[in-house]
């Protein structure tokens, strides 16, 4: 019985992320044509990405993952974040863009690759240090994103944490940290009321077209316009809306694209994800970049439409940002590597 | 052997769980605002500095009345067509709400579920015809009301002209009285006589002898303490010379044994305080009151009182009375520039979609008797070869104003399936003012081939 239950192990199902990395980048990619410099760099980074993921998803199980290769990620992790709050560059609202040497990028869409790095290996029965590391990284990258007003991407690292914790002995630490992040929520809305206004306008959007509602307005009003099959790839006129090809995307996509394609890139996403959460051998690094990947496409779809605040997050592949692709593509050499043989 | 998920994981499931319920509450709310989202003036791809650049409008005859060219919209080049078409079309600045501009936006535009906005092409043909237009804009000669004719058959609505009118290609706000607003949709005036055609019907349906019933009048009837008066000294008559000669004091007593509930009711029945659904745009609805004493019930059969009638739900009743007793669906939207549109649009219009306001023995007796007022009073000889069913109301205002004058009637040569209402605000005798309007252009729309 042994045997065959062994068996059955090996033959679990392949995924094949790069396959979703690769389509959504292609539809990244296509959505800049009108655009050639930013085109020719997102290009780049789609398949330095690639690149990047053949050469280290085998690097990515939790054994081969060094305690001072842990140590590191976490420093390097530390000065990212302490970057981006220092130099940090406010743009629509969230300072986290961060301009060097006329490179623009953005610290924190790294920072998720130091944290699935860390979230591996919890699984394992003597995991004390790692759990420590893991835990203590996060708290300072949660707080750090809501010090500087990136509340989307507090959220994804919080997500990213509980959903990596839960595999640990110490999951218990999980709910800690969800009690303690709603405590700090609270707190932080009663100290900071404007932030609370921000979020209580969520859902009124067309209360409010012509502020807080700007954008979500815009995006419902473009994928309304595409109907199912779009406009034709450059023919919409959201792409003309400041940042649209980033915070927007799923509405420019929908616009020139239609419906269909913009519905296959969530199916994607979440296909993906649940297809992680469900592979008995995902290591916990594994899911917890199956929770970044797909929290983020929630954030930036729900968001545009008016159904959860508007953040600024990013979809995964899709939105414009060298940086945001190159750690998609490091999320998926987590998910591809870190599973328990 | 299935593989079973780690325990504890099962709990990270709600992630999933909780994005797809917040792209439901997106796709329920996509599903049921997709249309007035594309429409949006906010949206670039139709709206330049809140004027509609894209669409096409055209009059049943393929003449164009509004076009988009470079992405500027244009009108007709004859400044009269335009006046004319004014409220039809609509203006540049979007001021005429009931215009095709505002009102038929999403036809213009062509959206559908499946192209969204893109559908290569979107012309609107409306069914009126501009040139009748110009014909019905110079016949009301300055007054300011309301020219309309409509195909009793289909329910095509041929010429509609509003006076007062603006340029609708000028961005200045236009001078005058009520110039964005659509008469024959939008207002509701005192029906005066054109109104006893709804207390005729009901004393033909409730009041079983009233055909042979005599009435006396000599120039007036004392009610209540205070006199009724008519127009004229009548003596003895019958019911369908009372109605010919709009007798004052006949009707005052038709009114009370009737009783005002009933005449209410009857206006109600027969559509007057009810908005007509044109192609989706609702029209003003009338309203009556309930009188106090005999005296108001008297003026309230009349047509004075407190009554109000919109000129269209008028149009649709005599429509009725034409077509046999049941009023056509009215419409002004003739066909959309794409197969798939026209397709769309056939579907939902499909089958019989008349609405029966009076009997069909009602009707008749009622044709009979509007083509004996023109016979009797109006005279065949205002409106040669037309075969007309008339009746004429001059609607008291009040002050010193001269009196509203309506013409309301049909035509009923099967050839030539007309119905039409005129009003000329303070325009004085119906069937003189009103009723040499409506001739002018019955008798356009003839020689037009309508
Ligand atoms: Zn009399």
């Amino acid at each position: 019985m042994k045997a065959v239950s062994e068996k059955a192990k090996t033959e679990e199902k392949k995924l094949y992320p790069e396959v979703v990395g690769i389509i959504l980048s292609a539809i990244g990619v296509a959505l800049l044509w009108t655009d050639w410099s930013n085109m020719i760099k997102q290009t780049m980074c789609a398949l330095i990405g690639l690149a990047g993921f053949g050469i280290l998803a085998p690097m990515m199980q939790a054994r081969r993952i060094k305690p001072a290769i842990r140590v590191l990620a976490a420093l390097l992790g530390v000065a990212l974040i302490a970057a981006n709050v220092v130099l940090g560059e406010s743009e629509y609202g969230a300072q986290n863009w961060l301009t060097i040497a006329g490179w623009t990028f953005q610290p924190s869409e790294l920072v998720k690759v130091c944290v699935v790095l860390l979230a591996t290996g919890l699984t394992d029965k003597r995991s004390k240090f790692r759990f420590i590391l893991f835990t203590a990284f996060s708290a300072v990258a949660v707080l750090a994103m809501a010090f500087i007003n990136d509340f989307g991407s507090a959220l994804v690292f919080f997500l990213a944490y509980l959903a990596a914790a839960v595999d640990n002995k110490r999951y218990y630490m999980a709910g800690l940290a969800a009690v303690s992040a709603g405590g700090a929520g609270a707190l932080a809305v009663k100290l900071r009321p404007h932030i609370a206004a921000r979020f209580l306008s969520c859902g009124k959007a067309w209360e409010n077209v012509a502020t807080t509602g700007y954008q979500q307005t815009r995006t419902m009003i473009a994928i309304a316009s595409g109907g199912l099959v779009g406009a034709g790839l450059g023919n919409g006129w959201l792409r003309g809306v400041a940042a649209a090809d980033t915070d927007m995307v799923f509405g420019i996509v929908c616009e020139e694209l239609g419906l269909i394609v913009g519905v296959l890139m969530i199916i994607l996403v979440l296909y993906l994800g649940v297809a992680v959460l469900m592979r008995p051998s995902s290591g916990s690094g594994a899911v917890a970049a199956a929770v970044i990947l797909m929290a983020q496409m929630a954030l930036n779809v729900l968001g545009s439409v008016d159904v959860v605040p508007f953040t600024g997050v990013t979809f995964p592949f899709v939105s414009r940002g060298g940086t945001s692709v190159l750690a998609c593509w490091g999320l998926l050499a987590v998910i591809d590597g870190d599973k328990n043989a | 052997m299935v593989i079973k998920m780690r325990k504890r994981r099962i709990a990270l499931l709600l992630i999933p769980a909780l994005i797809i319920s917040g792209l439901a509450v997106f796709f329920v709310r996509y599903a049921e605002n997709r249309q007035a989202w594309a429409m949006s003036v906010y949206n670039r791809g139709i709206y330049s500095s809140g004027q509609l650049i894209t669409g096409n409008i055209y009059d049943r005859n393929g003449i164009m009345l509004s076009k988009v060219e470079d992405g500027v919209r244009r009108f007709a080049s004859d400044e009269t067509i335009r006046r004319a078409t004014a409220h039809a079309t609509g203006d540049i600045n979007g001021n005429i709400g009931t215009g095709a501009l505002k009102a038929f936006t999403s036809e213009l535009v062509g959206y559908n579920i499946i192209t969204g906005i893109n559908n290569g092409r979107s012309d609107l043909y409306l069914t009126i015809d501009s040139e009748l237009n110009r014909t019905a804009y110079e016949a009301l000669g300055g007054y300011s009301g309301t020219v309309a004719v409509v195909n009793y058959k289909t329910g095509e609505i041929l010429c509609m002209v509003s006076t007062p009118s603006c340029d609708p290609v000028s961005s200045e706000t236009a001078e005058g009285d009520g110039v964005y607003l659509n008469r024959f949709l939008s207002a509701s005036y005192t029906p005066g006589s054109v109104f006893k055609i709804i207390t005729l019907i009901a004393a033909l349906e409730e009041i079983p002898d009233i055909m042979e019933r005599e009435f006396a009048c000599n120039g007036s009837v004392e009610i209540d303490g205070e006199a009724v008066n008519c127009h004229s000294v009548h003596g003895t008559l019958k019911i369908e010379d009372a109605f010919a000669q709009s007798c004052n004091c006949a009707f005052a007593e038709i009114a009370i044994e009737l009783g005002d509930d009933t005449i209410i009711e009857y206006a109600e029945s027969l559509g007057l305080t009810s908005s007509v659904d044109i192609d989706g745009i609702q029209t003003a609805s009338g309203s009556f009151d309930t009188a106090e004493n005999d005296r108001y019930t008297a003026w309230l059969g009349i047509g004075q009182y407190r009554d109000l009638v919109n000129p269209a739900s008028m149009l649709r009743l005599v429509s009725a009375i034409a077509n046999g007793g049941a009023a056509p669906e009215f419409r002004l939207i003739s066909g959309q520039g794409t197969a798939l549109l026209s397709f769309i649009d056939a579907m939902e219009h499909r089958g019989d979609r008349s609405e029966r306001l009076v009997s069909s023995a009602t009707s008749e007796q009622m044709t009979a008797m509007m083509d004996y007022n023109v016979y009797s009073n109006y005279g065949d000889g205002n409106f040669p070869g037309l075969e007309l069913c008339a009746k004429s109301g001059t609607a008291e205002v009040g002050g010193d104003k001269a009196p509203h004058s309506w013409f309301v009637g049909f035509i009923t040569n099967e050839e030539y399936p007309l119905a039409f209402v005129v009003v000329s605000e303070n325009g004085g005798s119906g069937a003189g003012t009103a009723g040499r309007i409506a001739n002018t252009v019955l008798q356009s729309a003839i020689a037009g081939g309508e």
